[in-house]
């Protein structure tokens, strides 16, 4: 029976610095950044396609994880038919959204369901909630079939672990979805709030991508973990950005254009149940692309800056 | 012996008249307010689906920007009444062609009254104070005398039309045969519910939550009320009660105020505490009101004191077109973010008896009742029947352009439309195809566990290949930089 991965402290590796600039530099202007050629930065993160495939691979080899997606879409089913929802069952397709797109879901699905405004509200936190404790046990299950090549019982205990940074970053898309709302509606006028709003969406996905997977291999409290889970997004060339961008765009596709087609519907159709669960795969697949791009990178995430002494 | 055998053949001719004429008096019966009475019951006795398109009345849109159409219907005396924002049309129920137009001032397109008698008159409401809303991008219009009369197919002389000066809003009543004016009462704010008749008394609300009743024959105002929020739905009444429904202002919630209607005193009021900010039309049956509010709820209260007998939820939004009672079920039709579901609903307890999902909105086109079918009218053109006693769809039209109102005299359907603007007659006919087609809200354990199922096996084993495909090319597990043991790992060692 596999114990599961080491459980590691923090890698020794050292952390990044930026090159000082030298004198005779040109100044830059205001879109200097974006018009000088950029320098070739070599990144051991792998590339966004490659990671996917990976990611597929682990997640679609592991009985588990096949078999939890249609049976957690057929229990939410049950239990939101239970509370009187009709539908649409295609919301289900968000069940293992990762936080962002997965807020987003989650916000629809409690405006259908929920009586009124409150209801609604503690409709969103029981949703995020229980798919916290969904990608947690996913994120676990991807990281020690990464490491070990096997699931056992580790993942399940290990979870709890994971738990509360799960928590964090879908409590970190709640909070980013708002304000991107809030915003979006401000700044409607100027034909930029839409940008903003799924800006707001993809800044979560950006943020959380590795926390975690962090916390399913090492030893970090919940903290720590959020910090080096940004500090790896925020690695030279690692490509986060545009991972985290295109998941948003292929997610917020699928949110508007596919979860709403079922319409008002007790009994969804075989191809019904079929996306969805083809969907919920996935996305978890997203998190076995997520753990598998941590693993490849942790012994050269920079270590936080020493705080400065006062004078 | 004589005498019995005359009087058997007169008992039998007159059975005999009886018989032919039975379902032609049963069919003909005036639809004479909003939703065919004062209670607004919304109940007719036909025609059955399946139905096909009999005539169509082509009419025009009118107001600021030509973008409004016409109200709810009435019909009585052989004609479908409605009214534009600057005309009152008159069609012939027999072929659709027009009999009359006559203008009127600048208003809401909202629905009058026929009042029947000696001199049968129509009521309506005109004025639109500051004026109609604007499209976005433009500023309001103010308030326009009434424009040059349409001309019409029996043209005849307007009634004082565009008498703006005298108030922001006027009830209005001519004659039914000569449109001729008979009397003008001015209103203390616009008025959007429509007129309804009790009797000699036609109530009318304003957006400045007034509650206006008028003697019809005399033009006087028998009382006026103020019932706190805009009164823009039409007001029921049944017996000696009016009920009206009134908005949510800054300081009230939405309420139905029941309204003596002897003098206007306020008998009861039932407001919930739920943040609705508005509701739909009364339904007064069997002692009963009905109204749907944005609450998602359907309420149920008693006619004498206004106590709660249930409340009921819907998946939309609150029905803003009346609710129908009839003996054996409530119907609702809400307006969702997936399209309007009707709702069957039974009288004693509020339980959901069924409900079919439409997939598209109702508006404004509150349900009516033909024989033991439920008719919606959609905003995709399209006319929906359902079984009243189990939810099938049974009959639907072709698409066209949104319907806005419905309306029966038991023998015709008129579907009023916009875009373009129209009165169309469905009759019954029976090679019209009826269909059964189940609600997808209906329950089917079997078929949910068999489709699952199904989809289980087919996706988890296509994915489950591609993954073994996938592990063969980089196998589980794989090396990672720091999979070396660390320093302290060594030192350990």
């Amino acid at each position: 029976m596999s114990q599961g991965p080491k459980k590691r402290s923090s890698n020794t590796g050292k952390g990044y610095r930026a090159p000082a600039p030298t004198r005779d530099e040109p100044r830059r202007g205001l879109l200097g950044s974006f018009l000088q050629p950029r320098p070739a930065v070599a990144s051991p993160m792998p590339k966004g396609w490659l990671s996917y495939v990976r990611g597929l691979g682990v997640a679609f080899s592991s009985p588990i994880l096949l078999g939890l997606v249609p049976a957690v879409v057929l229990v939410e089913w049950l239990v939101l038919l239970a509370i009187g929802s009709q539908g649409p069952f295609t919301f289900l397709a968000g069940a293992f959204q990762w936080p962002g797109p997965g807020t987003f879901v989650d916000t629809l699905v409690s405006a259908a369901v929920a009586p009124s405004a409150g209801g609604a509200l503690a409709a969103v936190f029981v949703l995020l909630l229980v798919r916290s404790a969904l990608l947690a046990f996913v994120t676990t299950v991807a990281v020690e079939r990464l490491r070990t090549g096997s699931s056992s019982t580790w993942a399940l205990r290990r979870a709890l672990h994971v738990l509360p940074v799960m928590i964090t970053a879908n409590m970190m898309g709640l909070a980013l979805y708002l304000i991107g709302s809030i915003l979006g509606q401000v700044l409607q006028q100027i034909g930029i709030g839409f940008l903003l709003f799924v800006g707001g969406i993809a800044a979560t996905v950006y943020l959380t991508a590795y926390a975690p997977a962090i916390a399913a291999d090492e030893e970090h409290r919940m903290p720590a973990a959020m910090q080096r889970g940004i500090r790896t997004s925020r690695m030279p060339a690692s490509g986060t950005l545009m991972v985290a961008v295109a998941y948003t765009i292929a997610m917020f596709a699928i949110d508007l254009a596919y979860l709403p087609s079922a319409g008002l519907r007790v009994t969804p159709s075989v191809t019904q149940w079929a996306g969805v669960i083809a969907i919920g795969y996935l996305n978890v697949a997203v998190a076995a692309m997520f753990a598998f791009r941590y693993l490849s990178v942790a012994s050269v995430v920079p270590e936080p800056a020493p705080p400065q002494r006062r004078r | 012996m004589k005498r019995p055998a005359r009087a058997a053949l007169v008992i039998v001719v007159m059975l005999a008249a009886a018989v032919v004429a039975a379902p032609a008096l049963a069919q003909a019966t005036d639809w004479s307010q909003f939703q065919g009475g004062a209670a607004h019951p919304g109940i007719a006795a036909g025609p059955q689906p399946g139905l096909a398109e009999a005539w169509t009345f082509e009419g025009e849109a009118g107001g600021p920007g030509e973008r409004f159409g016409l109200s709810a219907p009435v019909i009585a005396g052989g004609l479908a009444i409605a009214v534009g924002a600057e005309e009152v049309v008159a069609v012939r129920m027999q072929d659709g062609s027009a009999a009359w137009t006559a203008p009127k001032g600048l208003g809401p397109s909202v629905p009058g009254a026929v009042a029947s008698g000696d001199d049968p008159t129509f009521l309506y409401t005109e004025g639109w104070g500051d004026g109609p809303p604007a499209p976005a991008g433009q500023a309001s219009p103010t308030a326009s005398p009434s424009p040059t009369a349409t001309p019409s197919p029996t043209a005849t002389p307007s009634p004082d039309a565009g008498d703006a000066a005298s108030g922001p809003s006027r009830l209005v009543a001519v004659g039914i045969d000569d449109q001729e004016q008979r009397w003008k009462v001015d209103l203390p704010d616009v008025s959007r519910s429509g007129v309804t008749l009790l009797g000699d008394l036609a109530v009318v609300g304003s957006n400045d939550g007034t509650v206006t009743a008028v003697d019809v024959g005399s033009g006087d105002t028998a009382w006026s009320t103020d019932v706190g929020g805009a009164v823009d739905v039409a007001p029921a009444a049944e017996g000696d009660l009016v009920v009206v429904t009134t908005r949510a202002t800054v300081d009230a919630t939405t309420a139905l105020v029941g309204l003596e209607v002897a003098d206007g005193g306020e008998r009861w009021r039932f407001a919930p505490d739920t943040g609705a900010p508005f509701a739909g039309p009364p339904t007064i049956a069997d002692g009963s009101v009905y109204a749907g509010f944005a609450d998602r709820t359907v309420y149920a209260v008693q006619t004498g004191d206004g106590s709660a007998r249930w409340s009921a939820r819907l998946n939309g939004s609150a029905p803003v077109s009346p609710l129908v009672a009839t003996p054996s079920a409530v119907l609702a039709v809400d307006v969702g973010t997936f399209g309007s579901q009707v709702y069957a609903l039974d009288p004693a307890n509020g339980r959901r008896l069924w409900d079919h999902p439409m997939g598209v909105p109702v508006f404004r086109a509150a349900p009516i009742v033909v024989g033991d079918a439920v008719v919606t009218g959609g905003i995709d053109g399209r006319l929906r029947a359902f079984d009243l006693a189990g939810g099938d769809l049974i009959w639907f039209s072709p698409l066209g352009g949104p319907i806005r109102a419905l309306a029966s005299d038991g023998e015709t359907l008129v579907a009023v439309g916009a875009k373009p603007v129209s009165v169309v007659g469905y009759r019954h006919d029976a090679a019209a195809g009826l269909v059964a087609i189940e609600s997808p809200t209906a329950a089917d354990p079997g078929g949910l566990a068999l489709w699952w199922a199904v989809a289980t096996i087919v996706v988890g084993l296509a994915a489950f290949g591609l993954g073994r495909l996938l592990t063969r090319r980089t196998p589980l597990p794989m090396s990672f930089p720091d999979d070396e043991p660390l320093p302290d790992e060594e030192e350990d060692a």
